[in-house]
């Protein structure tokens, strides 16, 4: 199958969640709601120091929006379904059509926390990995020591597969551990 | 100064008198399919992707990814469709994009069964002033080969000046070589 061919819904509804494709105009509310949340991102993730300006925001939307229509990355939004607000991010990465199989990446707007939405959501880009693009494995990978990502995957079905040694680049410091969830259909 | 095409505001939907010009989408294959079996003996004459009669799936794919083009910004076609009945009438885009200018060329075709009614100097028109006015452009080419009277035609009366033609500069899509018109517009 080529993967242009697919009809891929370009946005999905969970119970409290709206979740969609990114497009121009974005990258002010991804702007605020990385930047509200800088603390609790950057004890995990590196990107969002890349991502210090709004301007720098607004053309990662883009960029993510025609990563999308070339079927290279999924790149949700997602929307608190009662107020509109951005709380969060799923992305269907490392898209590999041969076999086929993808990762799942997520993070939720600090104050947004605690309501269950990542475990919602991930959820849903689950689904949509293996009902939309056929995926056969997804996986999960995150560090041993991040208990909030790991109950995420948990809570969302994910089976813990293996502690990969030495597998994640350093950051401050040592090269850390990476702890590998899947599921297969 | 630098430009970051990604940050480039392209409109989605651009209005002339008769025409409303709109970027490609998935889904866009059939309507596209049909107007190029309907023109292909004209297409196949002139037009460099009109080798052969491709099946419907790849004209499909040619819509999907335009689109994704047209999102990072790194070629921009629009379909033509009139505004009245919304027949799809052809396609025009702005290629061969060189932001470090900026410059583009414009290239274009209509379906056989609305040829000469000025569609395509009406989209000319628009997509020339978009570059110019939107775009920051310095410089808008358009090539055709000197016996397309009708492109030359619709080349002329959106105001290009013909700059030279350039010898055996490109191959007709049935292989023979063929000289092209340079046509430009500048700021």
């Amino acid at each position: 199958m080529e993967p242009l061919l697919l009809d891929v819904p370009e946005a999905i509804d969970t119970d409290r969640l709206h979740m969609r494709c990114p497009r121009a105009g974005d990258g002010e509310a991804f702007f605020d709601s990385i930047t509200e949340s800088a603390a609790h991102l950057r004890a995990w993730l590196v990107w969002p120091d890349e991502l210090s300006t709004r301007e720098l925001c607004e053309r990662k939307m883009r960029e993510r929006r025609a990563e999308w229509l070339r079927r290279e990355l999924f790149h949700f939004l997602v929307l608190e379904k009662s107020s509109s607000a951005l709380v969060g991010s799923v992305v269907v990465a490392h898209v590999e059509w041969k076999v086929p199989k993808c990762e799942l990446g997520y993070w939720i707007v600090e104050k947004y926390g605690q309501k269950g939405y990542a475990t919602e959501a991930t959820r849903a880009a689950a689904d949509f990995a293996f009902d939309a693009l056929g995926m056969r494995r997804v996986q999960i990978r995150c560090e041993p020591a991040n208990a909030w990502s790991r109950r995420v995957a948990e809570r969302a079905g994910f089976v813990c597969e293996a502690t990969l040694k030495n597998d994640i680049p350093p950051r401050d410091g040592d090269v850390r551990d990476a702890i590998v969830y899947a599921m297969t259909r | 100064m630098t430009i970051d095409p990604l940050l480039v505001d392209v409109p989605e939907r651009i209005e002339t008198e008769r025409l409303v010009l709109r970027p490609a989408r998935a889904g866009d294959g059939p309507m596209v399919q049909e107007a190029i079996e309907e023109s292909f003996a004209d297409l196949h004459e002139w037009v460099p992707w009109a080798k052969t009669l491709q099946p419907l799936e790849t004209t499909e794919m040619v819509m999907r990814r335009s689109a994704a083009n047209f999102a990072a910004r790194s070629d921009l076609l629009f379909l033509l469709l009139l505004k009245e009945n919304g027949r799809f009438v052809g396609g025009s885009g702005l290629h061969r994009i060189d932001w470090s200018v900026p410059r583009f060329e414009i290239g274009y075709w209509c379906r056989s069964s609305l040829h000469r009614r000025g569609y395509l100097t009406e989209s000319t028109r628009a997509l020339t002033k978009l570059a110019f006015d939107a775009l920051g452009a310095k410089r808008v080419e358009l090539h055709c080969d000197p016996h397309n009277v009708a492109s030359r035609r619709v080349a002329e009366k959106s105001g290009f000046v013909l700059e030279a033609i350039m010898k055996n500069h490109a191959r007709s899509p049935d292989g023979s070589m063929r000289d092209t018109c340079m046509y430009a517009r500048i700021e």
